[in-house]
């Protein structure tokens, strides 16, 4: 593997919540246009970690991050990154749908009107229709968009979401278990959703769904105990892991 | 790691499909060293006996593959589980296999028995099959106990087989050369000592997907090869 696929480098990574190490020593490089899913059991530090790749942890007070995150070779936490800008670049769905109270149109349009990515009403047009198109709900929602975000359906919600945070263009997308809130079909729709997107960007999920881990993701990370256990190709993970512990969890055996 | 899952069901459908393994083993065993013992006893009782047996392997067979497609459907196997019933598919597979080889034997010893014996023939073919049967037993114990080591030793005593069979082959070619009323039973005869050499394969086969169930990678070495009667001439 060249290293200029290599969109997110992490080297020994340590995060603390006040006394809690929730991180230990995490080495990890993520690749462009590939979905990397990060399983574990509750507490293992997945979303911890996920969480770092956009700084999301500075908002919390007692949270303090060591060791070195880049993407694209620029230190995500050197002093002159602007956390605001990261963010655009770096974009997020949350476990829970949560579209603000606005309407489908303005929902989108939400993160360009700030980083002003359109000039003209029709230069924002075309942005929105584009985000809801790649987030695969511009059929459903074209004739109705300024009815309220709130008024769609779990799934639906939960592709808006995700269109708002490809609104902004970004290049890596963090995904916090999109899918625990949705039913069977929008899960599938979400899913196959996240193998479109892999097109153009680095996509990585958390998720409780080993299942669907299996079924998104080209990597998979597994933690346990804040350790990045085992990273390797998903099918090696699930045929045949490396790590006792790996096997153990993904088998549904007490670890 | 702990080897209980936490769904408990899921541990006794796994012991539930291997269990069905080892009783198809134990009937395969038997109609290897009974269709053989059938063969140089000319026991028409006996071989009659073999041949209806296989039924019950086969019943065998379906079983274990209805059991681990419903495992499959509702469980979602994954790493060790998932070699597992891959394993069971497999290996049901090749003892299906070698049950109609020794099915196989047992009719031709019908045919057989009506006819003049050709020497001590059917003496050493029973050694090769006592020693299939030997190397089919260690290879399940292998797959039960999960000893990759003995699985490995298993793969290896092959080329004794492959040896004996060639051994066989030329005695047959001179027998039949020697004396034109040999041939048709030592056609017949062929047929056994190869088939057996065939049950052997399979055996190796059972012993392969044992290594692979316990280390997740395949031998990677080449199997030595000594059956090389396919270049022989009878010159």
């Amino acid at each position: 593997m060249t290293t200029d696929t290599i969109k997110i480098a992490a080297r020994d990574v340590q995060v603390y919540y006040g006394d809690n190490h929730a991180i230990k020593d995490v080495n990890v490089d993520i690749e462009d246009k590939t979905v990397t899913a990060f399983i574990g059991p509750s507490g293992c530090g997945k979303s911890t970690f996920l969480r770092c790749i956009n700084r999301m942890n500075d908002t919390i007070d007692v949270c303090r991050v060591t060791g070195d995150i880049r993407i694209d070779d620029v230190d995500i936490y050197d002093r002159a990154i602007d956390p605001v800008q990261l963010r655009a670049k770096v974009g997020m769905v949350f476990q829970k749908p949560n579209p603000f109270p606005k309407s489908i149109y303005d929902n989108v349009a939400y993160g360009p009107r700030i980083h002003g990515l359109a000039r003209k009403k029709s230069d924002l047009d075309d942005i929105v229709e584009r985000a809801l198109r790649r987030g695969a709900i511009w059929d459903e929602v074209k004739d109705r968009l300024d009815a309220p975000g709130t008024g769609l359906s779990g799934g639906q919600q939960q592709r808006l979401c995700i269109a708002r945070a490809v609104a902004t263009e970004p290049e890596v997308l963090l995904m916090d278990e999109p899918c625990s809130a949705l039913d069977p079909i929008a899960t599938a729709q979400v899913e196959e959703l996240i193998d479109e997107l892999r097109q153009n960007y680095s996509v990585v999920i958390v998720t409780h769904s080993m299942q669907q881990a299996a079924r998104v993701s080209q990597k998979t990370a597994f933690f346990h105990l804040g350790h990045l256990v085992e990273f390797g190709e998903t099918d090696k993970i699930f045929t045949s892991p490396e790590d006792p512990r790996t096997e153990s969890y993904i088998t549904g055996r007490i670890g | 790691m702990s080897n209980q899952h936490i769904a408990s069901a899921f541990d006794r459908d796994l012991e539930g499909v291997q269990a069905q393994i080892m009783k198809m083993g134990g009937l395969v065993e038997d109609a290897i060293r009974l269709g053989a013992q059938s063969l140089e006893t000319r026991d028409e009782d006996l071989a009659a006996q073999v041949r209806a047996g296989d039924k019950a392997i086969d019943q065998l067979e379906e079983m274990i593959n209805e059991q681990a497609a419903r495992v499959i459907a509702l469980r979602a196997p994954t790493a060790i589980d998932l070699r597992l019933i891959l394993s069971v598919i497999k290996i049901s597979a090749n003892l299906e296999r070698i049950g109609d080889y020794a099915k196989n034997m047992a009719k031709r010893t019908g045919v057989l028995a009506q006819m003049p014996p050709v020497n001590d023939s059917t003496g050493a073919i029973r050694r090769m099959a006592q020693a299939v049967e030997g190397m089919l037993k260690d290879a399940l114990d292998a797959y039960i106990s999960r000893d990759a080591e003995l699985a490995l030793q298993v793969i290896s005593r092959d080329e004794e087989v492959d040896q004996m069979y060639n051994a066989l082959f030329r005695q047959f070619l001179t027998y039949m050369m020697e004396d034109q009323s040999n041939i048709t039973p030592c056609m017949h005869l062929h047929f056994i000592a190869k088939n057996v050499e065939r049950m052997g394969d399979h055996v190796t086969a059972v012993a392969e997907q044992t290594v692979y169930l316990i280390t997740g990678q395949h031998p990677d070495e080449q199997r030595p090869k000594a059956d090389k009667t396919s270049l022989n001439s009878t010159d």
